[in-house]
This record gives C-alpha cells, structure tokens and sequence, in this order.
C-alpha cells in the first residue's frame, strides 16, 4: 500500500514536468484539405456518359425497337433484324444475316432491363443516403 | 481548455469553421498519444490527421453516451493501434523488472536535484521508453486527467483492468527513471 502511495506520489511529481506536445502549426488546416478533398470524392458523381449521349441511346433503341416491331411478321414467332434493317449492303450484315432469337427472348430481355434500370437508380440513392454525413 | 467547445450540430450540416474548433481543441491531446503510442513525429501527425478526418466522418454516429473527448481519444486510440499492427510493431508491456519500495524513494529525492528543464526533457525520454498502451495510460490519466471509468471506454478495458494497469506502468516508468537517474541516486548515497 505505501508502495502504491510512493509510486503515485512520485509519477504526480513526474508529470508536473511534463506537458503535451503540440503539431506542426499548419495542422488545422491540413486536417480540413483532406475533410475536404474526402467529401469532393464522396459526393462528386461523374456519370460514366454524358446526359445527351444517354438520351440518344434511349432514342436510338427506341427507334430500332419500333421499327422491328412494325416490320416484321406479327405471327412469326422469329425474327431476323438484321435483316429487316434493309441494310443487305453492310458487311456488318453479311456476317449476322443467320443471326435469330425468338421473340420470347426479345420480350423476356426487356423487363430485366427495365429492372435492372431501377434496381441501379435505388442502389445509387441507398448509396449516396448511408454514405452521407448527417 | 474546455470552455470552447464545438457545435457538433453546426459541424454535421457542414460548417468548417466549426470543426476548426474541434480541431484546435483536441489536436494537442490527440498528437501527444499518438507521438508516444508511435513514438515517431512524421507518423503522429498524419495519424493524428487521419484522426480527426475519422472524427468528421463519423461525427454523425456520436450519440453524447460519452464525452466528445472521451469519444474523440478512442477513436484516435484505435487508429494508433491500427498502424502498430499494420508496422508490425508491438503493443504489449514491455518486459522491465519491478521497482522496490524503497528505490522509489531513491528516485523521487534524485529527481529533486534535478533543474526543472531537464526534469522535462528526462520525463520525455522515459515516456518513450515505455510501451504504446502504457504511455496512453499515463498521458491520459496525468495529462488529460481521465478518471477510470473515461479511461476503461478509451482503451476497451474494465475499471479494475485500468486500476492494475495504471499500477503497473507507474512501476514501470519508475523503474525507466531510476535507470536514468542512477548517477544522481550513487551521488545521494556519497
């Protein structure tokens, strides 16, 4: 027991001496550059293409889904687009002329799309939501 | 030192300058574990940094069970911890003999003679000397005058744990001193 009260005795003694350290005095402020340099790369979304070139697409697969849809037989069950494209002269064309696929696959294609369209958008907001700082 | 303290609210809605506060507050504290956990300068800072960046991030989770100092040195606690391991360094108490009763005499009346500047710088060297945990321990407890309980949530320990730790490394540093202070206990004794 006295053992103890010498020891904390002489570590108060000891640590009237001692005093804290301090950093560099530009500290502060490097601690908010990288608050600040993490939050840019948190919260700057960059899409990977440029909005227009995004509605272009959509058009674009519009066009060519309508198009196919209302140039081809309506009780055939295949469908070569390609093909009903006109586009015979294409090399492109030459190498997929025998390229077919029902259009059961064509209609079951399109809703996975459109799922996949929406599970992106609600795991993009569940992201950006738990990684925010409030 | 307290009396300024931060508006936790302020800093989650973004306000820099408010964090600044923070900052200032708690950054000397903050370096000091770290220089003596890691017991490298360069290293200290950028964990202190890493720290507080630590801090921002997750300020929106502090629910005030805690004090914000109490929080804010677990935290950095942990990240000292975190690159010990990383270095591969050690974290447990370093092996040194026990000190007897009657050297911790010897070591007090020595550290009288002793001019206040030196004492400073003495004190400093035998810090380092110590492990990381033990250092945090001490400089907690002496410098930032945490009771038990603060110091159990800082280091993830139960009060009595503390109660032996802080034991233990008291014995410790004294002995580190008595090393150090040998020439001066001879003198006394001459």
């Amino acid at each position: 027991m006295d053992k103890e009260k010498d020891l904390e005795k002489l570590l108060d003694k000891v640590f009237d001496a001692d005093q804290l350290d301090a950093p560099s005095f530009d500290f502060t402020s490097a601690v908010l550059q990288k608050v600040e340099a993490q939050t840019k790369e948190r919260f700057s979304y960059t899409p990977l293409l440029p909005k227009w070139v995004l509605i272009a697409i959509i058009l674009l697969a519009l066009f060519f889904v309508g198009y196919v849809f209302n140039n081809t037989d309506s009780a055939g069950m295949e469908t070569n687009y390609f093909e009903s494209l006109n586009l015979s002269t294409s090399w492109l064309t030459d190498g997929f002329l025998q390229f077919n696929f029902s259009r059961i696959l064509g209609y079951s294609i399109l809703p996975l799309g459109v799922l996949i369209c929406i599970q992106a958008s609600l795991l993009s907001k569940f992201v950006n939501r738990t990684n925010s700082l409030a | 030192m307290k009396d300024n303290q931060p508006d936790i609210a302020a800093i989650l809605t973004g306000d820099s300058k408010e964090f600044s506060v923070l900052v200032d507050t708690y950054k000397n504290v903050v370096f000091t574990v770290a220089l003596r956990m890691l017991k490298r300068r360069e290293e200290a800072e950028e964990v202190a940094q890493d720290t507080f960046v630590k801090v921002y991030r997750s300020l929106g989770k502090f629910k005030g069970e805690s004090k914000l100092s109490t929080w804010i040195y677990r935290i950095a606690y942990n990240t000292c911890l975190d690159r010990l391991k990383k270095s591969g360094r050690h974290i447990r108490d370093i092996a040194i003999d026990e000190i007897e009763g009657f050297e911790i005499k010897d070591v007090d009346n020595a550290l009288d003679g002793i001019m206040q500047s030196e004492k400073a710088e003495l004190v400093r060297k035998c810090i380092e000397k110590l492990s990381p945990k033990d250092s945090a321990l001490l400089t907690l407890f002496y410098l930032e005058e945490k009771n038990l309980n603060e110091l159990g949530e800082i280091l993830k320990m139960n009060q009595n744990a503390v109660k032996v730790g802080l034991f233990r490394a008291r014995g410790r540093l004294a002995n580190i001193l008595k090393k150090y202070l040998e020439p001066e206990i001879i003198e006394n004794y001459g």
